[in-house]
């Protein structure tokens, strides 16, 4: 059996503006944008507030903290040793 | 780097709808995600054009379907495909906004007067299928909102009579009787425009 109905929307289909999709691309690089913003600074402006009103420093912000200890580490000096020279 | 970028595009290509969505979340590249509207955009913007008639509207509603789709990525759950997902935010989108434009608008119709009647008569599909494209667009147009999209999902989606409840929010007998009386009011409205003329060519 035909089936008009998929005939007119594929015949629709072709209508489609080619200029929608860079319109939907910019809204997708917005979003990621504030996403990112969000992800970024929302964390650390709680920790001022947090701060501001007397409290300790936030459990995912030590974390960060601890890494960004670590990155800035002089490579230069040698580690300091773990366990007791056996000498 | 170019090259990266080619490969990257040219790989998502040949993904699954699912690979691309969980690959989107993870990575948040607008690639993946304009894989998927390159799959799905075109669909999208017929369904719009024949549930509201209007150029300019359809290409406003598949812009805003999309968003909608990118901000409740992460909440499709796999129950249903991908499409049939993509589809239900497509007509739902169009209904309520048909909704809001005209508040006193039929969105079925319905003629209670004939339920009885049309429970004892089975019309066949070709009253729709096998109708003349260009007529065809003209009776659709003169169609209730919702008779369009239950039409287009079970005769272009091909969504059984679960699924199209499942969107719309009604009982499988009420979408089964639903689809009966589009059928009737197509076929009414075509002997409307066209009298006795044979409905296909």
């Amino acid at each position: 059996m035909n089936n008009s109905l998929k005939k007119l929307q594929e015949e629709r289909e072709a209508m489609l503006p080619p200029e929608l999709e860079d319109r939907i691309s910019q809204h997708v690089g917005t979003l990621s944008f504030f996403s990112n913003v969000v992800e970024v600074f929302v964390p650390n402006a709680l920790q001022v507030v947090v701060q501001m009103v007397g409290g300790e420093e936030l459990p995912c912000l030590k974390k960060a903290s601890r890494r960004q200890a670590r990155a800035n580490m002089d490579w230069r000096k040698p580690p300091s040793p773990s366990l007791p020279d056996p000498a | 780097m170019t090259t990266v970028a080619t490969r990257k595009t040219s790989t998502s290509a040949a993904l699954s709808d699912s690979q691309l969505i969980a690959l989107y979340l993870r990575d948040q590249d607008a690639r993946y995600f304009s894989q998927l509207y390159r799959r799905y955009a075109g669909k999208v913007f017929a369904k719009c054009i024949s549930m509201l008639a209007d150029h300019g509207m359809a290409k406003d509603a598949t812009q805003d379907v999309f968003i909608k789709i990118l901000l409740n990525l992460s909440k499709f759950t796999e129950q249903s495909s991908f499409s049939t997902w993509v589809y239900s935010i497509t007509y739902n989108y169009c209904i309520d906004l048909i909704r809001k434009k005209k508040k006193n608008i039929l969105i079925f119709s319905e003629d209670v007067g004939r339920i009885s009647k049309e429970t004892e008569v089975d019309i066949p599909d070709s009253v729709i299928l096998e109708m003349e494209t260009n007529r065809l667009e003209k009776v659709m147009e003169k169609l209730p909102i919702g008779d369009k999209a239950i039409l287009n999902m079970k005769y272009i989606d091909d969504m059984s009579i679960k699924e199209i409840g499942d969107v719309l929010d009604k009982t499988e007998s009420a979408i089964k009787m639903q689809i009966m009386r589009a059928k009737i009011k197509a076929q009414g409205i075509y002997e409307e425009m066209y009298g006795t003329e044979p409905i296909s060519n």
